[in-house]
């Protein structure tokens, strides 16, 4: 029997688990092969690649989880063991087994033979290439920090329930910030994650230069004040992930610790908003056929016309709260990202928001005195329970009379992303699939909820 | 067989290799409501080769340490470097450094190794109990961890230098409701020592006042938004000195025109007040260590003498850009990750005045406690930070609590508006910064009175 494929290395990590007294067991294999590439002041910073495999093992014993990880086949026996000492100190969790045998979606476009073989001198190259377009739009620019990110990953489930599946894909990432500091300091960003080799990096570059130009002699905003807002992809996103997307989690919100706890078939949002994880979805960069507990992918609506329909849950948190796992186990460690490190818990993996669109032309075109945000600082420190934030915006421009104006000076943004959701929110045509422990696809969005303060 | 893999990459070009061997030993409990929800323990090792071949870094990271593996790292290594070269405008290099050989292993007196899981569970379940005690407090989560990094540092030079560290965190976090308001909250006990440090510190004490505190906060009304006086309490000075002067002085940001700091070498940047340190030599404190990621001894930096700017933060190869000597700053979160310059603690010294002095003359003002986090644009030297907890200051005294402030501000206006620095002084809760990487720092300091500042509210 071949013994290089991962499918074979977790189901052989099964049955040593079986053998090592874990007759209820599973395996999950990850195995990463990635490069990266940093530019720092018009010129190559560092350059990474890195190769990593291991095995995250989880018993079930005597109705409890236990759990640990290895690094080999060899280390299965001794990380039963350990894994077997945790499942004892840990909380029952009645009702829970681990996934069975199901119908695994195809989902076409996650894995790219030419992104894959990928190397690191092209990635140098491709960096480099974003460094030269920014600088072709002017010479005085400066990119102070550009990265290239690839990979491939290549993850399997096997479990004593009898599933065996496996799975491959690819990423890239590019990313380029530039600053210009001829007339005072003012900077521009762009970046793209894909699963394809697709990624342009003229495109990029002459955006973040373009954007840095436009944000030269910022005026300070006369008076503050409610007004109308249109936030571009990547703060809108931030938003969405990081109050309503946390609020949806299955486990806080049973049990009374979300802004949604017990709003379950009320409405949550606007009647014409609506939120949609497809991790199913062809291309998509939270898409995978199964989720990292083996389970099925499958399509969710958390809240559809306005209402929330349901939470998220992977296995564990389901059986504690007798619900039905969404398949949105994930395994993300905090400082290795996905990873066999961590045993899977349960967030939204490929995300969309519904609401009423136009083009973002047109989007802007119906504002008569607003903003334009590119960027919000300290989104993170938004209250995830309540929804309030207040953030710092450093790179915005005026709207009047529907027309983008010049820059405005930084100045603080506050409301309530919840409130914004209900009020309703009108959406444009630019969207922006973004990478992320949740992939998030979002184009600009405009509210006319949020307060500044110059 | 080390020295061996780094004579190789002599032999074939490298001006320069180095290689991080790590051994890491980690026990982790969450806890919802006091009760264990997952345990994770794990070993792992791991190695990272760093080469420099004609100007042209290249590095390769594996968990796999089977001599034929490190042979392919070190190939991909050179590779990588060598394409780096032909297309790198400006050569990089490494600083001048002698070679450090040293052994230097900060045992812990209670190696969490040996501590049963259920007093590292009961450690969390204290601190829940302690919050628990308000009946506001709806539910509680919490985590234990304890980390153990034994490291072997080689460098083609004839650096070899031993470490070992063990690092020990305990955190609840809660929520609370009330008065139609729900607010959350973080406390983080953290050091770099063994379990012992439950025995040294009142984590029971610490957590309760939290609680309380912040409970307050839950019939307090929003805060109000301009420019006013603000107290900052250490905690919140802490964060101020790190996301806000510590990034702007770090070599790589400096030296790649991402600093606001570039350039004021020698300069005045803030009031004659202020006095800003970066201290890797702390005894326990959670940013210590002993030598950093390039084999070079840890110690302590003053980075702003009395609101003169005197130094950078540096590691070798950014100190070879700016021609000085490394600082001793280069940080690596584990084996996977190429060395940057990070920060160690970094804080502001003591001034002359009491709290009460402090306040004293603040008709009305703000008093800003701890902190939920922020961000920096370290290019354009702006920052925003959200308090925990705050209140205001009338008439020289600390009157009613406000909720959701946050303050925001340019780097050097607010270094230039501090205008009273505390006699109290304390080292902040133990965080984790990011910069691509995670790795553990320490942050704190005094009072101080900020004349001028953005208080952003949401009333």
């Amino acid at each position: 029997m071949k013994r290089d494929g991962i499918l074979d290395v977790a189901e052989e990590a099964v049955r040593r688990a079986k053998a090592a007294g874990a007759p209820s067991c599973e395996a999950f294999v990850l195995r990463d092969a990635s490069g990266g590439v940093r530019v720092e002041r018009n010129d190559l910073g560092g350059v990474e690649t890195e190769t990593s495999f291991g095995i995250g093992l989880r018993v079930l014993h005597g109705g409890r989880l236990g759990f640990a990880y290895v690094t080999g086949l060899d280390g299965v026996k001794d990380g039963v063991r350990s894994a077997l000492g945790s499942a004892r100190i840990s909380k029952k969790t009645p009702g829970f087994a681990f996934a069975g045998p199901g119908k695994v979606p195809r989902i076409a476009g996650l894995f790219d033979q030419r992104l894959a073989a990928l190397e690191a001198p092209e990635a140098i190259d491709f960096a480099l290439d974003l460094v030269r377009s920014a600088r072709d739009v002017n010479a005085k620019l400066n990119v102070t920090e550009a990265g290239v990110s690839f990979g491939v990953s290549e993850s399997a489930v096997a479990n004593s329930e009898g599933v065996a599946l496996e799975h491959r894909e690819t990423m890239f990432h590019a990313s380029c910030f530039v600053v210009q500091d001829e007339a005072g300091v003012s900077t521009g960003f762009a970046s793209a994650d894909s699963n394809r080799r697709d990624l342009d990096p003229l495109r990029l570059g002459k955006k973040a230069a373009r954007l840095a130009l436009d944000a030269r002699n910022p005026k300070p905003l006369a008076k503050g004040g409610r007004l109308p807002i249109v936030l571009r992809p990547e703060p809108a996103s931030d938003l969405v992930d990081t109050v309503t997307l946390a609020a949806l989690h299955g486990k806080d919100a049973r049990r009374g610790e979300s802004f949604y706890s017990g709003k379950k078939g009320k409405a949550v949002a606007h009647p014409k908003v609506s939120v949609i994880d497809d991790p199913t979805l062809p291309r998509g960069l939270g898409s995978a056929p199964f989720d990292d507990e083996g389970e099925p992918s499958r399509h969710f609506v958390p809240i559809a016309k306005g209402v929330l329909k349901g939470y998220v849950f992977d296995r564990s948190t389901a059986s504690e709260f007798k619900e039905r796992t969404t398949a949105s186990a994930i395994r993300m460690s905090g400082l290795d990202g996905r990873s066999y490190k961590a045993p899977p818990t349960a967030s939204s993996r490929n995300v969309r928001i519904e609401a009423p669109s136009r083009t973002t032309e047109r989007l802007i075109a119906g504002v008569d005195d607003g903003l334009l945000v590119h960027d919000l600082m300290g989104v993170h420190t938004a209250n995830v329970v309540s929804g309030d934030f207040s953030v710092t915006s450093s790179l915005l421009f005026r709207i009047r009379k529907g027309a983008v104006e010049g820059p405005v000076a930084p100045l603080s943004v506050a409301g309530n992303f919840h409130r914004v959701l209900r009020a309703g929110i009108t959406l444009g045509d630019d969207v922006k699939a973004m990478a992320g422990e949740t992939a998030i696809a979002m184009p600009s969005l405009r509210t006319d909820e949020l307060t500044v303060t110059p | 067989m080390f020295d061996q893999l780094l004579r190789k990459a002599e032999r074939t070009g490298a001006s320069y290799a180095d290689l991080r061997v790590q051994r890491i030993r980690s026990h982790g409990l969450e806890l919802r409501n006091g009760k264990i929800e997952r345990a994770v323990s794990g070993r792992e090792e791991g190695i990272g080769i760093q080469v420099l071949y004609k100007g042209g870094w290249g590095f390769h990271a594996t968990n796999d340490a089977t001599m034929a593996s490190l042979e392919r790292a070190l190939s991909s290594a050179l590779k990588v470097a060598r394409s780096a070269s032909s297309r790198t405008k400006k050569a990089s290099g490494v600083a001048d450094q002698k070679p450090s050989k040293a052994t230097e292993r900060w045992k812990p007196k209670r190696d969490p190794d040996g501590v049963d899981d259920a007093d590292k569970q009961e450690v969390v379940r204290v601190m829940h109990d302690a919050v628990k005690a308000h009946k506001e407090v709806r539910s509680t989560t919490g985590s234990y961890g304890d980390r153990t990094t034994a490291q072997a540092f080689y460098s083609s030079e004839g650096a070899h230098v031993e470490t070992e560290v063990t690092r020990t965190v305990a955190q609840v976090h809660f929520v609370a409701r009330g008065s139609g308001q729900v607010t959350s909250r973080r406390i983080r006990i953290g050091a770099a020592q063994g379990f012992e440090l439950f025995s040294e510190v009142d984590y029971a004490k610490k957590a309760e006042e939290a609680a309380r505190a912040t409970i307050r906060l839950l019939r307090a009304p929003a805060a109000p938004s301009g420019r006013m006086t603000v107290v900052t309490d250490s905690e919140l000075t802490g964060v101020f000195s790190h996301e806000a002067v510590g990034h702007a002085s770090e070599g790589d940001l400096v030296a790649s025109g991402e600093s606001c700091l570039a350039g004021k070498l020698g300069q005045r940047i803030g009031s004659p007040l202020v006095t800003l340190v970066d201290d890797g030599t702390i005894p326990k404190s959670f940013g210590s260590m002993p030598y950093d990621d390039q084999g070079v001894r840890q110690r302590r930096r003053v980075l702003v003498d009395k609101g003169v700017f005197r130094s950078y933060l540096l590691d070798r190869v950014a100190g070879k850009k700016l021609g000085q000597a490394s600082s001793g700053s280069a940080r690596a979160e584990s084996y996977a990750s190429r060395p940057l310059v990070r920060m160690s603690n970094t804080f502001i010294e003591p001034g002359a005045l009491s709290f009460e002095e402090l306040l004293e003359d603040v008709k009305d003002g703000v008093y800003a406690v701890g902190s939920r986090g922020g961000q920096v644009d370290t290019a354009k030297g702006s920052f925003q930070f959200s308090a925990q907890e705050a209140y205001r200051i009338r008439g020289g005294e600390l009157a009613e609590p406000l909720r959701d402030v946050s303050l925001t501000g340019s780097t050097l206006e607010t270094l230039a508006n501090i205008d009273g620095v505390s006699k109290e002084w304390a080292l902040g809760d133990p965080g984790y910064c990011g910069k691509g990487q995670w790795v553990p720092v320490g942050d704190g300091g005094p009072h101080l009175r900020i004349r001028d500042a953005i208080v952003g509210g949401s009333a």
